[in-house]
């Protein structure tokens, strides 16, 4: 079973590193998508932007463009939404999105896409994994971006009723108006809760993937499921927030299976065959434990031709059959260049073990892949702080220099 | 001929020139003191910005009080109160921005130790390759057997 696993989690890499430009653009139009149709069910005041066309124009754009562009798309794309139900409400909405940027996701622009996907997941009740997954492959700053993405889920419940409402323009309609969705804000109780539980999910999945233990990437995601749930649950006993405990049992369980399979996707060590050595250089004395990366290889298919010559002899001729080896047959040809040392069953015979000698990192699917949210540098240089000094093949390899080197 | 060797370095420089190096190679133009203030001169100005936004907001909330009590309002301890919570918030801001930048420079410098690493190495073979063309080395390694 675990063996398939990877099996297939090699596969997929494998299939990513060769489709990436295609499956990356892919994957932000999709999300693009989802997010455009979102704003638009939920407060698609404007029904000249609400049309198919522009939503999928959008999309494509997001698609070939950084992931900022989207957050920014979706932002001015609600803005526009409620500037047609109410000037004063867009721009009570842009001064919210002013002060969320200021204070907020001015640190965290590279996780500016959870402030999307939780509004978005939400309407699934997923949203919970978004701090898990961001646990998982990033810093606890990501919890401001998350921060911003309940903000932003809660908020747009109130500014649907607030635009819904016909008012006259007068100051005191104004006033009353706001002052009402002030109120409703700040008597919003679940979105504070929200807003804790998700940053103490995400700071102990950080704190526990730091430590050194075995299985400590694993724990970290179980560590994160329960914060969730247990949160949640004194959210209700304590403070009197509603929450539908079996529903948030359930979809927390959901969250952290998809925050395992990232973790999966991003690294599987081998605990089994943990490595503990000790040297010394001259300003220190190591203690070093090396976890070894679990690289499995691909099974070679081979593609055998059981040709009939007896009942066909034209077709004996056509499939080359020799005479000598009874069947025809091909290996069908893989490119196995990117697997590293360890695989040398399926290595190309161009390629031999001291092509990837003295550390270097076995070149491009680690290296690709990381920018994607696969497998990130940092992610490595986690690893290689664990694993520290080590340089046998099949184990992560620090080559960070002196400052003398610089 | 082609010499694997520096396929290999230039592919992985070009790797990293193309994602992490572009904001380490920038981030190099500086020194840590002015990389960190000039992060720190941004963060006050977004901070203040966004401050300033909260005032308004908290400022309209209560309109309706402010215009009632308009002549008796102790405008002077208001100011103080505003001004004693916007120097907290920018302490705050101010201090982790410089930690967070400076510790942010570091990281990116030992990650440009690396690149500095490869590109003498790729020096080195440019030499290795020159010697050989000049007659002066009798072999140079293309990488094919040995590696590196």
């Amino acid at each position: 079973m675990i063996m398939k696993l990877l099996e297939l989690r090699t596969i997929l890499l494998k299939i990513y590193q060769k489709a990436r430009f295609i499956i990356n653009p892919l994957v932000k139009f999709v999300l693009g998508l989802f997010v455009f149709n979102w704003i638009n069910d939920s407060i698609g005041f404007d029904p000249r932007f609400t049309s198919k066309l522009i939503t999928l124009l959008l999309s494509a754009v997001c698609a070939v463009t950084p992931g900022g562009v989207l957050v920014f798309f979706a932002m001015v794309l609600s803005l526009l939404h409620v500037f047609a139900a109410s000037k004063f409400l867009a721009a009570l909405l842009l001064a919210a999105y002013a002060i969320l940027y200021g204070f907020l996701m001015r640190f965290s622009p590279k996780q500016a896409i959870a402030a999307v996907a939780i509004p978005v997941l939400g309407k699934y009740n997923l949203h919970y994994c978004v701090p898990l997954v961001l646990g998982c492959i990033s810093t606890p700053l990501s919890a401001l971006a998350c921060i911003c993405g309940v903000f932003i889920y809660y908020t747009m419940d109130i500014v649907k009723i607030a635009a819904t409402r016909q008012i006259e323009m007068n100051l005191d309609d104004i006033l009353q108006l706001y002052t009402d969705i002030a109120d409703a804000v700040m008597a919003n109780k679940q979105m504070y809760i929200t807003m804790i539980v998700f940053t103490l999910v995400i700071v102990a999945i950080f704190l526990i993937r730091k430590l050194s233990f075995d299985y400590a990437f694993i724990i970290s995601v179980g560590a994160g499921v329960v914060t969730n749930i247990l949160g949640f649950l004194i959210a209700d006993l304590r403070f009197n927030v509603t929450v539908n405990v079996g529903k948030l049992i359930l979809m927390s369980l959901i969250s952290g299976v998809i925050a395992c399979l990232v973790e999966l996707m991003k690294r599987v060590l081998d605990y089994s065959a943990i490595e503990r050595v000790q040297f010394e250089d001259d300003d220190y004395y190591y203690y070093v434990k090396a976890v070894p990366k679990v690289n499995v290889s691909i099974p070679r298919h081979n593609v055998k031709h059981m040709s009939d010559y007896g009942d066909n002899p034209d077709e004996e001729e056509y499939s080359g059959y020799d005479g000598d080896a009874g069947n025809d047959s091909y290996e069908e040809e893989d490119d196995y260049s990117y697997c590293d040392s360890s695989d040398s069953d399926v290595r190309y015979e161009e390629f031999d073990e001291n092509d990837f000698s003295e550390g270097e990192k076995v070149e491009y699917d680690d290296e690709d892949l990381s920018e994607y949210g696969i497998r990130s540098i940092d992610a490595d240089e986690d690893e290689t702080e664990q694993t520290k000094g080590t340089s046998d093949e099949g184990y992560e390899v620090d080559m960070t220099l002196d400052d003398t080197d610089v | 001929m082609l010499n694997n060797r520096k396929v290999r370095l230039m592919t992985q420089l070009a790797i990293y020139e193309k994602r992490q190096g572009k904001e380490d190679i920038k981030l190099s133009k500086y020194f840590k003191s002015d990389y960190a203030r000039l992060n720190v001169l941004k963060t006050a100005i977004m901070v203040t910005i966004a401050y300033v936004l909260v005032v308004a907001l908290v400022l309209l909330y209560k309109f309706e009080y402010l215009l009632d009590n308009v002549l008796t309002l102790d405008y002077a301890s208001m100011g103080k109160s505003i001004l004693g919570f916007y120097i907290g918030v920018m302490a705050v801001y101010l201090i982790a921005t410089m930690l967070g930048y400076s510790l942010s420079y570091t990281r990116s410098h030992k990650k440009l130790g690396k690149y500095f690493r490869m590109l003498r190495k790729l020096k080195d073979i440019y030499n290795e390759e020159d010697s050989y063309a000049a007659g002066n080395a009798a072999y140079y390694d293309e990488g094919e057997d040995s590696g590196q």
